[in-house]
């Protein structure tokens, strides 16, 4: 799993039928201080997460896990917002 | 595997069901000379690994899923150990200090 940061959201009418319903979501990565870096890319989004906001994400196969009743074709979810990072 | 230092806690209230009561620590991975290998990586910790230690880090999604007992979790690295020593080529390249471990 890694750090990133919620920039945007991306909405798409054609797509596979996994993915309906599913909000995309455009993401960087962050270090560990918080700072955006790289390029940002799309990932499923499984908890809520609002532009702006720490999240962590799940990259490769498990990817298609946290979805109850869909196995989206994913190679990065959003699984949780980051309340602080601490030490 | 490859060995990380554990560099920051990470605490997240809203989050998949699959993480609530595993502690997330964040771990830059370490080639062997100590330097630093690519970008950090989250795991959820299965040692009771603190900020500052040397771990071990696996990064297998399937394997992970072993560790949780779960078939189907969205995870994919884990802690799964804390290095005491580490000996390459005969030297012995790291060992954590008693004081260290106290």
């Amino acid at each position: 799993m890694y750090l990133g940061k919620v920039i945007g959201h991306a909405v798409c009418t054609a797509k596979d039928g996994q993915l309906q319903g599913l909000k995309l979501i455009i993401v960087t990565k962050v270090d560990k201080d918080g700072n955006s870096k790289g390029k940002p890319f799309i990932a499923c989004d499984s908890t809520g997460a609002g532009a702006g906001e720490t999240v962590f994400l799940c990259g490769g196969g498990e990817a298609a896990f946290p979805f109850v009743k869909v196995r989206p074709p994913s190679d990065a979810t959003i699984l949780g917002i980051i309340d602080k990072i601490e030490g | 595997m490859e060995i990380g230092k554990v560099v920051k806690q990470v605490v997240s209230t809203v989050k998949n069901e699959a993480f609530v009561g595993r502690p997330l620590l964040l771990v830059q991975p370490l080639k062997m000379n100590f330097s630093h290998k690519g970008s950090e990586v989250l795991c959820i910790d299965f040692t009771g690994a603190n900020i500052g230690e040397l771990v071990l880090i696996m990064k297998e999604g399937s394997s992970v899923n072993d560790l949780m007992g779960l078939d189907e979790a969205p995870a994919d690295a884990a802690i799964i150990a804390i290095v005491d020593q580490i000996v390459l080529n005969d030297q012995k390249i790291f060992e954590k200090s008693v004081a260290e471990a106290v």
